[in-house]
């Protein structure tokens, strides 16, 4: 059987300065011009890190290339500041690269954190067509799926109350639901099962796996727990300090990541 | 065996402008704005006493203090036309402008706390925006079409002319030009935090300098001196004919209109290049 590539990245690198964002106001914009045209170093860099102008770069990717199958569990690996969540978020379209480009087919839901494009105004069932909606899907579609969408998430009762109303459980229920039945080719989902319990836990599990068994969809898939991604995913990939350290097996990937974390 | 070499989509890191794809994307989630849509009225009725009212009431209130200052106390010379469906006239077409403009400024810092880890094009959230003050304004005409047949009833000579049905043009005059000065403060305030605070203030002083409760005209001769404020305010040329095709009680500055229309696309377009270049990594800089 002839293998799809769904995702394509080529060169990716992001790069984030350091200092010169988080200024704020223009006042303070206007003083560091002036202190770097007299030659100076502005004295709000002194404050908490020595300012050094040939240091002000801060490269979270650098140089990534990968493939991702269609049809596949992905496990993404990598220290806390590896860079998981900035390659998550281009992929997501939330930011651009600073160099490279990713290719990919279909479309891509993300649940990079709990929640993501509810409104707490709206009630449940408003923002399930809300999120269908960002998600490009079209209503007829939506509604196609809207019974399972909240059998999954077990909110039946709740679902014309404002989403301000929910428990932390009930939000992040429904949130995993309406990702993992709308009709997106590629599923990404950041730690975003650690809020449900154990019993919404496993059923969730047991959804990502047929998500890609039965209906054929990517799911690229962030977690610390190494046995979860163990039993979870085929293919693995591990990130170290923005660089892409190993990209195959799931069971080598781990090994290598087992490795890299007892060097530290 | 790898097939297939062929990608639907593409993220890079150019800044490109490419108007037909936009376009696109506008038509395709077109099932998203009006979603907005009606989100942005379904909120209105929700923990509220007023509900729509409020849309009502609001430039009524406003009308009738403008009149109290303006035509009462201090005599602006509205031209036989009563103060206050003169000042309610100006009134409502301004609030189009005034509330779409703040709602327009807000589209980044909105998009970072509610849209933040969700991917859709921002532009989606103005087009909406759009629509939203639209169908409001149109519940406000309403009010200044009823307030125009109280007083042919009381007496006055009042007639809404053939004319009233162009104020189409400076209604989308108005919507352009809260699109594009919104999209430039949007942009700057993604990175200049403190100048919220300012915004209230400047859009105040762009009202009374806009001539939404007096004629043109009349500054000419009162306050010389400051004129030029005046003269070069592109939206007061707008206002202006918004009222004169509504009731029919000046010349419409033809002059005037035509600056005001270059004004317009060069900010509009100024807007559009800025705001998108923004679009992709504002999360980055917000």
């Amino acid at each position: 059987m002839s293998k799809q590539i769904i995702l394509k990245a080529e060169n990716i690198s992001k790069r984030y300065k350091l200092g010169e964002i988080g200024f704020g106001s223009m006042a303070e914009d206007l003083n560091s011009a002036w202190y770097k045209l007299i030659g100076k170093s502005y004295s709000n860099h002194k404050v908490d890190i020595p300012y050094d102008p040939t240091n002000k770069e801060f490269w979270a990717l650098k140089n990534i290339n990968l493939e991702i199958e269609k049809g596949d569990i992905v496990g993404v690996l990598g220290a806390n500041g590896a860079g998981k969540s900035t390659l998550l978020k281009i992929i997501s379209r939330l930011t651009t690269p600073t160099t490279g480009c990713i290719k990919y087919n279909g479309h891509i839901s993300s649940i990079l954190e709990v929640g993501t494009g509810f409104n707490q105004e709206l009630t449940g069932r408003e923002n399930i067509f809300l999120n269908g909606s960002i998600l490009g899907m079209k209503k007829k579609e939506i509604v196609s799926k809207f019974d399972e969408i909240v059998d999954f998430s077990e909110t039946g009762k709740f679902i014309d109350t404002p989403l301000k109303r929910y428990s932390s459980g009930m939000y992040v229920r429904l949130a995993f639901s309406i990702a993992a039945h709308l009709n997106s080719e590629i599923l990404i989902i950041d730690e975003a099962l650690a809020v449900g319990d154990a019993a919404f836990h496993e059923r969730a599990i047991e959804k990502i796996k047929s998500v890609s068994k039965n209906e054929g969809r990517t799911v690229l898939f962030v977690s610390h727990n190494i046995d979860l991604i163990k039993g979870l995913c085929k293919s693995g990939i591990l990130l170290k300090k923005g660089e892409l350290r190993s990209d195959g097996h799931i069971d080598e990937t781990i090994k290598d990541y087992l490795k890299i974390s007892s060097q530290i | 065996m790898i097939t297939d070499e062929k990608f639907e989509n593409i993220i890079d890191s150019t800044h490109k402008i490419r108007l037909i794809p936009i376009f696109k994307e506008i038509i395709k989630y077109h099932e998203l704005i009006y979603i907005f849509v009606k989100k942005d009225f379904k909120i209105l009725y929700k923990q509220t006493i007023l509900g729509p009212l409020l849309y009502i009431i609001q430039p009524i209130i406003l009308a009738f203090t403008f009149t109290m200052v303006f035509n009462r106390i201090g005599e602006v010379d509205t031209g036989g036309v009563p103060g206050f469906l003169y000042n309610l006239i100006g009134i409502t077409f301004w609030n189009y402008f005034a509330t779409s403009f703040m709602a327009n400024t807000e589209t980044f810092q909105k998009a970072a706390q509610v849209y933040g880890k969700v991917y859709f094009p921002r532009i989606i959230l103005i087009v909406s925006n759009f629509i939203t003050y639209l169908i409001r304004f149109v519940i406000q005409l309403a009010v200044v079409v009823l307030c125009i047949f109280f007083y042919k009833i009381k007496g006055y000579n009042i007639t809404i002319p053939y004319t009233a049905f162009f104020i189409i043009i400076p209604l989308l005059m108005l919507g352009l030009f809260s699109i594009g000065i919104g999209m430039i403060t949007t942009t700057i305030i993604s990175k200049y935090k403190d100048l919220v605070a300012l915004l209230p203030l400047f859009v105040q002083f762009l009202m009374f300098i806009s001539a939404v409760i007096y004629p043109i005209s009349a500054l000419d001769t009162k306050m010389s001196h400051y004129f030029w404020i005046i003269k070069y305010n592109p939206i007061a040329y707008v206002i202006e004919t918004a009222r004169c095709l509504m009731i029919n009680n000046a010349n419409i500055p033809y002059k005037g209109l035509i600056y005001s229309i270059v004004i317009n696309i060069i900010i509009f377009i100024i807007g559009f290049i800025v705001f998108h270049k923004k679009e992709k990594n504002y999360i980055d800089s917000i």
